[in-house]
């Protein structure tokens, strides 16, 4: 587990439930909020969400407001492992644009396999 | 009205799609007992979304509870528990109605079932032929009747099994190319 702790994508889910949760919000909140960003390209599924989200508060990356605790609706926050988190995948997510926006591929430089 | 009806199954997708088509013709679950007891009212025809969900612990387990309280926080009615098994239904007007939207909880939703199948087809496997031999050993058509109810479900449960296992399969293939 430890090598997988760093770098790696985050789901879909994930990322937008860390995006969501910059300003505190429950879940309902939050499904809404991604069907809204994504044009409701993703309807993250209750279950879903209930499994991302549990992951999350273990991970430390989300945090349940403490003054809500024994609402039934319960709020959620980032916290700054989250940002962080959060931070580098932006980061990852800029490289992987820019290298597939570019087009490119040091392959072609050298040989000519990528001709037409 | 109240309509019930007795129906056994072995296999969870033909059970929800089931329930779903009775649904679209104006049928409505309202209850689920001793697993082969269904109740309905009457509804618009296609009001309402069916789900069915394996929980893989019992609905008075804490962790069941949380997680159907989040269901119902969520737009989520919960219809019934039968044992592990719980009923959900959400409005049809509110759109499609899926619990799981990513393979991962796909994939962690079926493997529950697949162990429960597992276990739950070689039990009664067994636990019927046990039964089949005590009665033809002591003439006893009570332990007969049992093995020939329980050898059959056993036989639908690993059947079932296999089919989940498949579908694991399958989603474990898509899952090297997305998530």
């Amino acid at each position: 587990m430890p090598e997988k702790q760093d770098g790696g994508a985050l789901t879909e889910a994930v990322f937008y439930i860390l995006l969501s949760l910059h300003k505190p919000m429950h879940g309902y909140a939050v499904m809404q909020n991604i069907e809204r960003l994504t044009q409701g390209r993703v309807m993250l599924g209750a279950g879903t969400l209930y499994g991302a989200i549990n992951a999350l508060v273990q991970r430390r990356w989300i945090a349940a407001l403490s003054a809500e605790k024994d609402s039934r609706r319960k709020e959620y926050s980032v916290t700054p492992a989250g940002r962080a988190a959060f931070a580098q995948e932006l980061e990852r997510l800029r490289e992987l644009l820019r290298n597939g926006e570019e087009g490119k591929n040091e392959a072609c430089d050298m040989e000519d396999v990528c001709q037409p | 009205m109240k309509h019930v009806i007795w129906k056994m199954f072995v296999n969870h997708e033909k059970e929800e799609a089931w329930i779903n088509g009775l649904c679209s013709k104006g049928l409505a679950l309202t209850d689920v007992s001793l697993g082969c007891r269904f109740t309905f009212e009457d509804c618009e025809p296609g009001a309402y979304h069916y789900r069915t969900e394996f929980l893989g612990k019992f609905p008075r387990n804490p962790e069941s509870r949380k997680y159907i309280q989040f269901m119902e926080d969520n737009g989520v009615e919960h219809v019934a528990s039968f044992e592990m098994w719980v009923y959900f239904r959400k409005k049809a007007s509110d759109g499609p109605f899926d619990i799981y939207s990513d393979l991962d909880s796909r994939l962690l939703h079926n493997r529950r079932i697949a162990v429960f199948m597992l276990l739950g087809g070689l039990v009664n496997a067994i636990f019927g032929s046990i039964n089949i031999y005590i009665g033809v050993e002591k003439t006893s058509i009570f332990n007969i009747i049992i093995g020939f109810i329980a050898v059959p479900v056993g036989i639908g449960c690993l059947a079932t099994w296999i089919k989940v296992r498949k579908k694991i399969n399958a989603l474990k293939r898509e899952k090297t190319l997305r998530e």
